[in-house]
């Protein structure tokens, strides 16, 4: 089972259980999970997010060596698919993205993906720069994630005001976008349907649940594009593995969700 | 081996209306997810925010026909509006609790919780020794009606020591919340609904200590397996989990071998 959406860092609205990414493997593993897509949280909140994808990077590479030379023991066997933090909002977005490509292949690290988060870093889904992004994210084949938000929204610092993303918008940005993979990140389970409108749309589950969460988000959302979620180290690793195991499901379902939807936006790339 | 007790589940059927379908759903999900009893708290279909007395007795009729028709699964607790009146909610406890199968009683955000109207509720629930659940929250966005902050549940806790208070929702009420009670002895908190905030289930353990922590899940709101998982997945010990799971539930409940139901 995979891990569609995970993160590694301080957050600065509360403490967490797995600030760096050793400790962060350690939880997911326990979890039973073989893999997971993760991004630096840090990126979110700083001003620009090279200085946290640099050092996620180099914290990555640092646990693959390890993992290589037999000496860190939790790292083997979990497969880390590094997913850095663009801002199309800045001017040198561009120059972020051919540097978090450089710099992952210097370390012999994928790209499977990149995170956008467009509520945190103040723009819109129209955003020129976001097409231009897109175009070039479908060109090498990366899938572009989109977090929806990082907290339930009832349970946010006081000092927080930041509106989760437009699904509407998304579904529309999508349109626009047909030939690039998109994995829409934190949304609910009332946002299912109309993300299910968008065929390029996946969607991950870390926030989204209802006494019958299987039954109800295979009503909205066929299996080949939902995955496990875990929202890590902010939420309970072992949660987000529950909610594929909370009700009997097809074999093949189980399996498009903990594993070939994942390997299709992430694992072609490793 | 302890036996799971999920302290706070629903029921939503229109109209209240018991039927075997929703009777077997409720078990079979259960089962898939190794929990052995549930305390029905109330009917989400009926009355709203401020319930009338009909909607509590329509409700509290669900609850009962429940137990009495799976009376090793379900348990109830009475729901309650305090603004209903004293001597209507302390007729209710003696129909749905001295006369009837209903072991408890739930408040929700009909009033708050430093409501002197609760007074009597309290007091009779200390008299009969059964625990009162209330609904809890720490909100970021809007409030609901007069929903009741952990500050206040710790007020109702202090106004009445011999009370029994399972004050609902860990992950809603937080960090805070788990200081709001800590001087309350009186006061457990279950950990049914909101996000699993990691590290929040160990938080609790520590600064509450395991007895006082109990799990819920909110169901149908919530999904059984999701919620136990955040206890079997949080960093505390065996023996805490099996306290939170059902442990705690079966002591205030009085489930215990020997010990017989509340008179």
């Amino acid at each position: 089972m995979y891990d569609a959406s995970a993160f590694c860092g301080s957050w600065a609205y509360r403490q967490v259980t797995a600030r760096f990414l050793e400790e962060l493997i350690s939880q997911l593993k326990e979890a039973g999970l073989a893999g997971a897509a993760i991004s630096p949280v840090e990126a979110i909140l700083h001003p620009e997010p090279m200085t946290a994808n640099r050092r996620f990077l180099k914290e990555c590479a640092a646990c693959a060596a390890a993992a290589a030379a037999g000496t860190a023991d939790r790292s083997r066997a979990f497969a880390v698919y590094p997913v850095p933090v663009i801002d199309p909002n800045l001017s040198n977005w561009e120059e972020q993205l051919a540097e978090c490509m450089a710099l992952a292949n210097s370390h012999r690290l994928p790209v499977p993906a990149v995170k956008i988060f467009p509520n945190y870093h103040g723009y819109e889904i129209d955003l020129p720069a976001l097409d231009a992004l897109a175009q070039s994210l479908a060109a090498m084949g990366i899938t572009l994630c989109v977090q929806l938000r990082m907290e339930d929204e009832r349970a946010r610092h006081r000092t927080v005001n930041v509106p989760p993303l437009s699904i509407p918008d998304i579904v529309a940005f999508a349109g626009c976008h047909p030939e690039l993979s998109i994995l829409v990140c934190a949304p609910y389970m009332r946002d299912l349907a109309e993300l299910n409108s968008a065929p390029n749309i996946s969607v991950e589950m870390s926030f989204v649940e209802s006494g019958h969460l299987l039954r109800d988000a295979l009503r909205h959302m066929t299996a080949s594009r939902l995955l496990v979620g875990t929202h890590a180290p902010l939420f309970i690793p072992a949660v987000g593995v529950a909610k594929a195991k909370a009700d009997v499901v097809e074999a093949e379902v189980f399996a498009q969700i903990s594993t070939d939807n994942f390997m299709r936006l992430f694992g072609a790339k490793h | 081996m302890q036996m799971v007790i999920d302290i706070h589940t629903h029921t939503s059927i229109k109209d209240a209306v018991f039927n075997q379908g929703d009777l077997a759903d409720a078990k079979r999900m259960a089962a898939h997810s190794g929990i052995d009893r549930i305390v029905h708290l109330f009917n989400l279909s009926t009355g709203g925010r401020d319930p009338s007395r009909q909607d509590v007795q329509t409700s509290n009729n669900l609850a009962m026909q429940l137990v009495a028709a799976a009376p090793d699964f379900y348990m109830g607790f009475c729901y309650l509006n305090p603004a209903n009146g004293a001597d209507f909610c302390l007729e209710e406890m003696e129909r749905c609790i001295v006369r009837g199968n209903l072991r408890g009683v739930k408040l929700w955000v009909a009033v708050h919780a430093t409501d002197k109207r609760l007074d009597p509720i309290m007091e009779r629930a200390a008299q009969l020794k059964i625990p009162v659940l209330h609904h809890s929250w720490y909100k970021g966005t809007e409030w609901a009606y007069n929903e009741s902050s952990p500050v206040e549940i710790a007020d109702l806790a202090r106004r009445h020591p011999q009370t029994t208070i399972i004050m609902a929702h860990l992950a809603g009420v937080g960090w805070r919340g788990v200081l709001d009670v800590k001087e309350c002895p009186n006061v457990c908190i279950d950990t049914s609904g909101g996000q699993p905030e990691a590290g929040l289930v160990e938080y609790a353990v520590k600064e509450l200590g395991a007895e006082r922590v109990l799990f819920g899940s909110d169901w149908p709101l919530r999904d059984f397996a999701v919620q136990k998982a955040r206890i079997t997945g949080s960093a505390i010990t065996p023996e805490q989990k099996e306290l939170i799971l059902g442990g705690n539930a079966a002591r205030i409940l009085k489930l215990q071998k020997g010990a017989g139901r509340h008179v």
